[in-house]
């Protein structure tokens, strides 16, 4: 005995819903999380700790109090930029801060363009870029890798900071440990192997495709040889994995074709090597995302799929 | 080797054949039975009967008006009750013929039913005598579309068919009608293939079937070898394969241009159960007044047309007779669950154009998210359109932009809305958007 | 001088740009009437397209070019609007048939018979009626608001808690745009008539009267008792449902209490005591209603 439902067709629907997609980017940034935690100490836990939890509140807060009811995917997703900025933060950043950068990201970088999947540009990004601004130096203040709570806060400058003043990296930096994460930088840019990981993960369960993650990989290894500069310390250093797998690809952001995603990926591997190489800033992978974000619908509009059957419109005689 | 298919986009959806295709059951006749007069695309046939007639299973009770139309048979013989509109499975009033039989009229067609058909040699009729006996015999497409077949036979002036393609995909989930005929009636659904082939005028028809189905696969190509003109083609599944256009497109690698007939690329679709029919019609001289309809998880049927569709099977789940809550709901659905029409009243008439029940127990029950720009839908659409870009225009009544970027190329597979991870109703807006783009006219 | 050179700088980038700026205005510079943009200040602006042209300003240019108003109404600004535009131009206007929408529906959840089928979807009537809806009736309002969102004039809501527009006759101008978008064409763009006062019958349902019980209590039956009270031989059932014409009707109200199920609405008027079992007669207005 039943009821009938009336629905128009289809009257199936994939089983993934929008809230397991970032279910699956979280349990990918888990071993990148992992691994800072085992880097960086407790510190690195109360940043991503404060980073979640602020931007999940404040995104409650905003769609309770300001827009009527808070989604649960949209908590899912706030949840989610939130361990991106913290992921993009060195481990000895005030909470305060954390929590500055948050509300830029949540209010400023998502809430202000109507909240979930209206936004133009990556909501962690602006957090970043925000408080890189606004407080470079805390910003750069690596702490270099210590045991497990042994915080050791004395600085050293990045790979990419050496790179710039013109030092020739010395024996100092192996490429195992740029690859395993024994150096110092922001929480999430420090292990590379753990980001591959959640990079394959991703690829496995469908949620973003190759195309901006390589194609951004393969123009920064291009230009730099290009340049005469070891591509493989380009790569392997600075945010660069981190912005290329887990921030450029954010759906909202990014172009919907796949045509559209080589270009954004292409764009975004240049932009990143010209800031690095001539800019001011030793890092260009967050401005070069934010960047092609703002130029996403205009890629969207140019890459267009050809339509089945598309027969393009004879041009009338001219009078 | 990798098997063909069909380029751009299409989805994968659970396929839950679960209704064994090993065996056709042939229901009953039933007592009382409603022939819709449109049971087709196009003008609804005019009634040749009066009420009080009485009339023998097979006659013509109502002649098709004009081309696009399709001549109505009495699926039993009987008295007609009346001529008044009855509720279809949808629940909308049509106009029917409803005929009643008595006993002996229901012995009688039994029986007749029983004895063992005699097929005709139809070896010597010309390509004018089948599409006649076609039109006479009152057969649509079978497949759901239900254009009339003789029409799309007789190819338009300064066209040429060069390939008759049929449609043996059944990429529709759940559905194994065209499987259980291919497996139960190869011999006679390849005569009838080699009928419509005749019928067409030309040398080659190739079947193409999915892999899913190997049975229905070997089968054929068993019949296939009498038939010197006949392939068997098997295609990679994926849905919406049965499409006129993915079809041509995975068999011959030709595109259809945008609002153009398959017949500009020398092809013509049909499906199986219309090769079924017109095997039938020229024969075995029935017209077409039973076709085989899947009943979800139950089994494969032959049915007269016109008869409850309820009373198919004991195994119907029947509804409770008032609206309760308390009570599971389920989406029963006329056709397969990806473009099949949801049933609310399942005492209707069974239809021409009726391939089977479903019963969607999972139905679609979340609330829309906001859409997150995953482009699922725009690498599932098979019509390489931007689905998200045409829902919203029509969502915001912008009719022209929609119709710019492609929307009347829709085909309604709702690959898009079932591939949508945030649960909104893509095709719903799509639809809306080209009722008003004709508004524009 | 440090001061001095980036002023002279902008100053000059700023003067080169003026004189261009002020060549090209010059050089594509298109005249336009300017009695265009008086006339278009007398209407509405809400480009309803009611007047049959493609927006105001598309009506004003036809206003002031035409030499003549024949032809050319704007519901929105009526019959004063209108003669505002006659006396700018030194023209006559054409008196309008003034008209309003009405929906020609009275069903109410609980006077319809629901299916044993639940609708999910979208809210929008044009979707939904791809279906057959929640109810038997098949042309009674979906009530997903199609017509509240197409009206330029906010002029019909469907209040909180129900399921039936109502229109509000202060603002309506009988563009027609609601009567458009309804996929079920159950509104009617009926003359204002004298006074406001108007009847109509406020049921769409074609069955056959048994068939029209089953599916709402306060639908037309076509019973004809109407018919026969209507002093003026204004009614006639066709469709096994009733129609009052509006030219012959002279809103006599002899018909409103007549009929069994009450299927007769009217607005603005006072009507001869009904049947205590009255119920569907419901005026458009609630606040003009009058004592029944």
């Amino acid at each position: 005995m039943y009821n009938f439902i009336e629905h128009t067709s289809p009257h199936i629907r994939r089983r993934r819903t929008a809230e397991m997609c970032m279910w699956h980017v979280i349990i990918a940034l888990a071993p990148t999380t992992l691994c800072a935690f085992y880097f960086f100490g407790l510190p690195a836990f109360e940043t991503v700790l404060v980073a979640v939890c602020s931007c999940v509140v404040i995104e409650w807060a905003i769609a309770q109090f300001l827009m009527g009811n808070p989604r649960r995917e949209s908590l899912v997703a706030a949840g989610l930029t939130g361990l991106l900025l913290a992921l993009n933060l060195p481990a000895s950043m005030p909470w305060w801060a954390i929590i500055l950068g948050a509300v830029v990201a949540i209010g400023i970088g998502k809430m202000c363009f109507g909240g979930l999947g209206c936004n133009i540009f990556n909501p962690a990004l602006v957090g970043r870029v925000f408080l890189l601004i606004s407080f470079p130096a805390a910003m750069t203040t690596w702490m270099k890798p210590g045991w497990m709570f042994e915080a050791d806060a004395s600085t050293g400058a990045t790979l990419l900071t050496a790179l710039k003043q013109g030092h020739v990296p010395d024996s100092s930096y192996q490429y195992f440990d740029l690859f395993i994460g024994n150096r110092g930088g922001s929480l999430g840019e420090v292990a590379s192997l753990a980001l591959l990981l959640g990079f394959a993960y991703l690829l496995i369960v469908r949620v973003i495709s190759w195309r901006i993650p390589i194609s951004i990989l393969a123009t920064v290894i291009v230009f730099d040889l290009c340049l005469g500069i070891q591509a493989g310390l380009d790569v392997l250093s600075g945010g660069l994995l981190l912005g290329a797998i887990f921030m450029a690809t954010d759906y909202v952001t990014s172009p919907m074709s796949n045509r559209g995603m080589i270009i954004f990926g292409i764009c975004i591997g240049i932009i990143t090597v010209c800031i690095r190489r001539w800019g001011a800033y030793p890092e260009g992978v967050s401005f070069a995302i934010l960047i092609m974000n703002g130029f996403t619908p205009l890629i969207n509009r140019y890459t267009r799929p050809r339509r089945f059957g598309y027969v393009k419109p004879q041009k009338t005689a001219a009078a | 080797m990798k098997l063909k298919t069909f380029k751009i986009g299409g989805v994968h959806p659970p396929e839950l054949k679960t209704a064994p295709s090993d065996h056709i059951i042939t229901a009953p006749l039933p007592m009382e039975a409603s022939v819709l007069l449109r049971q087709h695309i196009g003008a609804e046939a005019k009634p040749i009967v009066k009420v009080g007639d009485q009339v023998s299973r097979g006659q013509k009770i109502a002649q098709a008006p004009g081309a696009i139309s399709a001549n109505v048979h009495a699926p039993i013989s009987g008295k007609v009750k009346t001529i008044a509109p009855v509720a279809t499975l949808q629940g909308r009033p049509t106009n029917a013929i409803i005929i009643v039989a008595t006993a002996e009229d229901h012995d009688a067609d039994e029986k007749a039913r029983a004895a063992a058909p005699v097929a005709k040699d139809c070896s010597n009729l010309t390509a004018k005598d089948i599409t006649d006996a076609i039109t006479e015999a009152g057969i649509v497409g079978m497949g759901g579309a239900t254009f009339p077949t003789a029409v799309k036979l007789a190819p338009p002036p300064g066209s040429k068919a060069e390939i008759l393609i049929i449609n043996g995909c059944e990429c529709e989930p759940r559905l194994t009608c065209d499987a259980a005929l291919m497996r139960c009636h190869p011999d006679e659904v390849m005569t009838g293939i080699d009928l419509l082939r005749r019928g067409a005028q030309v040398d080659r028809a190739v079947i193409g079937i999915e892999d899913n189905k190997p049975n229905a696969v070997a089968a054929m190509t068993a019949a296939a070898k009498r038939y010197p003109g006949i392939s068997i083609q098997v295609l990679r599944t994926k849905y919406p394969q049965g499409g006129e256009k993915q079809l041509i497109q995975a068999i011959t690698g030709r595109e259809v241009a945008s609002g153009a007939l398959p017949i500009s690329v020398g092809a013509i679709v049909q499906n199986v159960a219309t090769a079924y029919a017109a095997y039938q019609a020229i024969a075995l001289g029935q017209p077409l007044i039973e076709r085989v309809v899947t009943i979800d998880t139950v089994g494969n049927f032959l049915v007269a047309i016109g008869m409850k569709t309820s009373a198919i099977s004991a195994d119907i789940p029947q509804p409770t007779a008032e609206a309760n809550p308390t009570v599971a709901a389920i989406d029963v659905v006329a056709g397969g669950p990806m473009m099949g029409q949801s049933v609310v009243n399942i005492d209707g008439p069974v239809t021409k154009g009726f391939s089977g029940l479903s019963f969607v127990n999972n139905p679609l029950q979340f609330e829309p998210a906001p859409c997150i720009r995953c482009a699922e839908c725009v690498r599932a659409c098979p019509m390489a359109l931007e689905p998200y870009l045409i829902s919203t225009y029509g969502r915001k009544g912008c009719p022209e932009e929609a119709k710019a970027i492609g929307a009347l190329d829709c085909i309604e597979c709702g690959s898009c809305n079932f591939s949508c991870p945030s649960a909104r109703p893509i095709l719903d807006y799509i639809r809306l958007a080209k009722m008003r783009i004709r508004a524009l006219k | 001088m440090a001061l001095i050179a980036p002023i002279a700088l902008l100053g000059c980038i700023g003067a080169v740009g003026a004189v261009a700026l002020n060549r090209v205005a010059k050089k594509f510079y298109v005249y336009e009437d300017p009695r265009i943009a008086d006339v278009e200040s007398f209407l509405p602006s809400a480009n309803c397209g009611a007047c049959g042209q493609k927006g105001c300003h598309d009506f004003a240019v036809k206003c002031v070019c035409n030499g003549s108003l024949t032809g050319l109404y704007c519901p929105g600004a009526g019959d004063e609007g209108m003669g505002k535009i006659a006396a700018y131009l030194g023209l006559t206007a054409e008196k309008g048939d003034t008209k309003i929408a009405i929906v020609k529906c009275a069903g109410m959840p609980a006077t319809k018979t629901p299916l044993d089928a639940k609708y999910r979807g979208p809210r929008n009537c044009a979707i939904m009626n791809l279906t057959v809806g929640d109810y038997a009736c098949l042309q009674s309002c979906l009530g997903c608001g199609d017509c509240v969102n197409a009206c330029p004039w906010d002029a019909i809501h469907i209040p909180e808690g129900e399921t039936l527009p109502v229109v509000d006759q202060t603002k309506c101008t009988g563009c027609s745009q609601c009567a458009q978008a309804c996929p079920r064409n159950i509104i009617e763009m009926r003359p204002t008539g004298l006074k406001g006062r108007r009847v109509w019958v406020a049921c769409s349902n074609c069955q056959k009267g048994g068939v029209t019980r089953k599916q709402c209590t306060v639908g037309c039956i076509g019973c004809g008792l109407c018919v026969k009270a209507c002093p003026f031989e204004a009614i006639t059932v066709t469709n096994n449902l009733a129609h009052i014409d509006p030219a012959k009707c002279k809103t006599c109200g002899k018909c409103i209490p007549v009929g069994p199920t009450h299927a007769i609405q009217y607005a603005n008027m006072k009507v001869a005591p009904q049947p205590p079992k009255g119920g569907a007669s419901e005026s458009n207005k609630p606040g003009e209603k009058p004592e029944v």
